[in-house]
C-alpha cells in the first residue's frame, strides 16, 4: 500500500468525541459567557467590557477606512473582512469588570496603520486598534475609546505616550504594564503617538533596540514587528543581550513583501530586567529613498470570537505578542517605531554600507544605474575580507518588480559559454582564466538561490552528454584566493522609475567537498550589504 | 447548524489534530470553528468555497492556540486517539506528525483533504510557490525518515 494511503487510512480513523456535538450545538443556541476546556471565556458581556476596555499599546482605534479593507481583501481573508465590518465602534465607558479567577486573559489584537514611502511605492494603511487586559481590576487601565479617529497616517496611541489618547475612567497605575518599545541604540529619539520616531541619512546602517519598561520579571514574552522587507532590513547581527531576560529573534516571511521580525525571549520568573534594558538589538539599513517608515507591531488575521446574546458575533482580534510570569498573563504595551529617512545632498557612493568599513568576509553588490525597462542589467556581486575559498552559496531577497535571468542549467557548456554568463573571480576587472564555476541560480517568489563550485561543474561533452568537468586533479587546484567579483546577475528592470532592492541574507563560503582531499574550513559570511538598483528614465 | 455541523466536522477535527496533535486542543478548535461558522452570515459559492473557508479558520485557530498557550515545545502526539492496523501506518502517521507544523498542514491538505496547491496557498494565506516549495521540502523530509518516497 502506498505511505500515503497509511496515512489517509490512519486519518480516517480519527474520530470527535460525540459528546462534542451536543455541546457546540449548545453553545451556539445559547449564547452567554461559556468556557471552553482551556478556560477561555467568552460572552457578551465579557465582549463589550473587553471591546471598551484600552490598556496598553494605545487608545482604542477604529475606523472604516476603504485602504483597510483593500488591504483585508488583497490577504484573501474574507472572514477578516466580514468580521471587520462587525466590529462596533463604541464610546463606551470603561469599567474594571472583573472576570472569574478561571478566565483566561483574552488579548485584542492590534491592526496597525502603516503608511510607506511614496516616492518609489503605493501606500497601503492599515487602522490599528489594540488593547490587552489583564486578569485583576487592580491591573485594568481604562481610557475611552478616541470613537471616530482615522488613520491617515500611522498613529498608536500609547498608554503611556501622547497623543490623541482617550479619556481614562480607571487608571491603573503606570507600573503595572510592561512596556516593550524599539528605540535606535545611538540615536536621540522621541516618543510621540505612542512610537519611538527617530531620523536617519538614506542608505545609513544603524541599531535598533528591543528594551523593556516596568518588568516584573517574566518567565517569557514574546514581541511581533512587521517590516517592510524591502524597506527597512537588513537581517544582520540580531542579537540577545545577557541579563534576566534572555532574548532572541528572528525574521520570518509572511510574503513576498513583507517580514515579521519576532523576539521572544526568557526569564526566570523572578528576577527584573531594569527599566530601559535591551533585551535585542539587530541591524537595519535605511532604504535609499526619503520619507517615512514604520515598523509595526503585529498583528493576526484571524481573532477569537464571542456570540453576544441577541445572536451577533463580536470578533476580538487577538495580538500575536505577549509576556507572562510564572504562567499567569501580565498586561503588556507594545511600541513600533517611526523612521523617518531625510534628504541628504551629499554625493553617494552608490554603496549603501561603505564596505571598507567592515571587517570579515563581507558580500556586497556594485552600485547599479539602469533604465526603465531595461533587459538584462548585469548585477555584480563582490566579496571581501575573506580567505580562500573553492564553493559556496549565496541567497537573496529581491524587489518583486526586478525580473531576474535565471540562467539555464541544461545548456550551460564550460567550452561555448560566454564569459557572461560564467561565474568567476574579477581582480580589478580581470576575470580568472580556466576558473570554470558550477552556476545554479534558482529564483522562487522574489527569492534567489545561488549555488557556486570552483572545482566541480556539470556541463555536456561534444556528444551532447552531461558530463563533469574539474578544474584542476583536486580540489587544490580551484583554491579562489583572492577578493572580487563572485558572479554576475542579470535582471530586467521594471518600467517605473525609483529604487529597488536586492539583499543577500544568508550565505557561505566553502571550503570545497570535504571527503576530498585539498578542503578548506568553511567561513560564515559576516557582512550582507544590500544594493538599491536605481532606475531612471 | 447540525447540518453544517454533520457536513464539516471529521474534516475541521482532523486538521486540527494534525496541527495540535491532541484531542482537547483539537475539540477545543473544532467548537471554535463551527462557533464562528454559525455566527457567520456569509454565503459561500459552493461546498468547496465553504470547505477551504472551515479549513482557513481551523489552521488560524490552530495557530492561535498554539500562541496562547505557548507551546514552545512540539507536543507529543496522543497516541490513544489513533487505531494503527499495522506496524507501517505507525511509522508513516508519526514521521508526518514529527514535520514541522506548516509542513504537516500542507501535507494533510494536499494528500488528505486533496486540495489543490492554488486552494492551499489561498487556504494558508501563502503563496503557490511557496506552497510548492513546502510540499516539496516535507516529502523530501519524510523521504530521509521513511526511507522511500511518501508518494509510492
Amino acid at each position: 500500500m502506498k505511505r500515503i494511503q497509511q496515512y489517509c487510512s490512519v486519518t480516517d480513523r480519527l474520530e470527535q468525541d460525540p459528546a462534542c456535538k451536543e455541546e457546540v450545538l449548545k453553545m451556539a443556541l445559547q449564547p452567554k459567557i461559556h468556557m471552553t476546556k482551556r478556560g477561555m471565556i467568552t460572552g457578551s458581556a465579557v465582549a463589550a467590557a473587553l471591546l471598551a476596555l484600552n490598556i496598553g499599546i494605545g487608545g482604542y482605534l477604529y475606523a472604516q477606512n476603504k485602504a483597510r479593507e483593500e488591504l483585508l481583501s488583497a490577504a484573501n481573508d474574507e472572514l477578516s473582512v466580514a468580521e471587520a465590518d462587525d466590529l462596533p465602534e463604541t464610546t463606551a465607558a470603561v469599567t474594571g469588570t472583573s472576570l472569574s479567577a478561571a478566565a483566561e486573559t483574552v488579548r485584542l489584537t492590534a491592526t496597525t496603520a502603516k503608511t510607506t514611502s511614496a516616492a518609489a511605492q503605493s501606500s497601503t494603511q492599515k487602522t490599528t486598534k489594540t488593547a490587552a487586559v489583564s486578569q485583576t481590576a487592580e491591573k485594568q487601565t481604562a481610557e475611552k475609546p478616541a470613537a471616530g479617529q482615522t488613520a491617515s497616517a500611522a498613529q498608536n496611541d500609547a498608554g503611556t505616550g501622547t497623543g490623541t489618547s482617550a479619556q481614562t475612567t480607571s487608571p491603573a497605575p503606570k507600573s503595572s504594564v510592561i512596556e516593550y518599545a524599539l528605540v535606535p541604540a545611538d540615536k536621540p529619539y522621541e516618543t510621540t503617538g505612542g512610537k519611538s520616531v527617530w531620523h536617519v541619512k538614506p542608505g545609513e546602517q544603524y541599531n535598533v533596540r528591543l528594551t523593556v519598561q516596568n518588568d516584573p520579571g517574566v518567565s517569557g514574552f514574546m514581541v511581533e514587528y512587521n517590516i517592510s522587507k524591502n524597506d527597512l532590513l537588513s537581517r544582520t547581527n540580531l542579537q540577545h543581550y545577557e541579563g534576566s531576560v534572555h532574548a532572541y529573534g528572528q525574521f520570518d516571511a509572511v510574503n513576498n513583501d513583507d517580514q515579521i521580525l519576532v523576539i521572544s525571549g526568557n526569564g526566570d520568573g523572578s528576577t527584573k530586567a531594569p527599566d530601559g534594558a535591551a533585551l535585542a538589538e539587530f541591524t537595519l539599513i535605511a532604504p535609499s529613498t526619503p520619507g517615512t517608515y514604520e515598523i509595526c507591531p503585529y498583528s493576526n488575521r484571524d481573532s477569537s470570537y464571542v456570540v453576544n446574546e441577541d445572536g451577533t458575533t463580536t470578533v476580538l482580534p487577538s495580538r500575536a505578542s505577549f509576556a507572562e510570569k510564572n504562567g499567569e498573563d501580565c498586561a503588556c504595551t507594545v511600541r513600533g517605531a517611526e523612521i523617518i529617512v531625510d534628504a541628504d545632498e551629499t554625493a553617494s557612493s552608490g554603496y549603501l554600507v561603505d564596505p571598507e568599513t567592515l571587517d570579515g568576509p563581507t558580500v556586497y553588490f556594485e552600485p547599479v544605474t539602469a533604465h526603465a525597462g531595461e533587459k538584462h542589467v548585469p548585477v555584480k556581486l563582490r566579496v571581501k575580507g575573506n580567505d580562500p575559498f573553492i564553493s559556496g552559496f549565496l541567497s537573496f531577497d529581491y524587489d518583486p518588480a526586478l525580473q531576474p535571468l535565471l540562467f539555464n542549467r541544461d545548456t550551460m557548456d564550460n567550452t561555448t559559454a560566454s564569459e557572461d554568463d560564467r561565474l568567476g573571480i574579477s581582480v580589478e576587472g580581470t576575470l580568472l582564466e580556466n576558473a570554470p564555476l558550477l552556476k545554479s541560480s534558482v529564483s522562487i517568489g522574489s527569492k534567489m538561490y545561488v549555488i557556486f563550485n570552483n572545482y566541480r561543474s556539470f556541463g555536456y561533452d561534444s556528444d551532447g552528454l552531461p558530463t563533469v568537468f574539474h578544474n584542476g586533479e583536486t580540489q587544490t587546484d580551484a583554491v579562489i584566493a583572492e577578493e572580487g567579483v563572485l558572479c554576475t546577475l542579470y535582471f530586467d528592470m521594471p518600467e517605473e522609475c525609483g529604487t529597488y532592492r536586492i539583499y543577500p541574507y544568508d550565505g557561505q563560503l566553502g571550503g570545497g567537498a570535504q571527503d576530498e582531499p585539498g578542503n578548506l574550513p568553511d567561513q560564515t559570511i559576516q557582512n550582507f550589504i544590500p544594493l538599491d538598483i536605481v532606475v531612471i528614465p | 447548524m447540525e447540518q453544517i455541523y454533520d457536513k464539516f466536522h471529521a474534516s475541521v477535527y482532523r486538521m486540527a489534530f494534525a496541527y495540535c496533535k491532541n484531542r482537547a486542543d483539537a475539540e477545543d478548535i473544532t467548537s471554535e470553528v463551527f462557533l464562528k461558522r454559525f455566527g457567520c452570515s456569509k454565503t459561500f459559492e459552493s461546498e468547496r468555497h465553504e470547505t477551504a473557508w472551515m479549513m482557513r479558520v481551523t489552521i488560524n485557530q490552530a495557530k492561535d492556540l498554539l500562541r496562547i498557550f505557548r507551546r514552545r515545545n512540539e507536543v507529543p502526539l496522543e497516541e490513544a486517539a489513533l487505531v494503527f492496523e499495522s506496524p507501517e501506518e505507525h511509522e508513516v502517521y508519526h514521521a508526518v506528525m514529527d514535520l514541522p507544523a506548516k509542513y504537516r498542514s500542507v501535507i494533510h491538505l494536499f494528500y488528505y483533504e486533496g486540495y489543490s496547491t492554488a486552494e492551499i496557498a489561498q487556504i494558508t494565506g501563502r503563496s503557490e510557490t511557496a506552497v510548492r516549495t513546502q510540499l516539496s521540502r516535507a516529502r523530501a523530509m519524510l523521504k530521509k525518515v521513511l526511507g522511500e518516497e511518501f508518494e509510492i
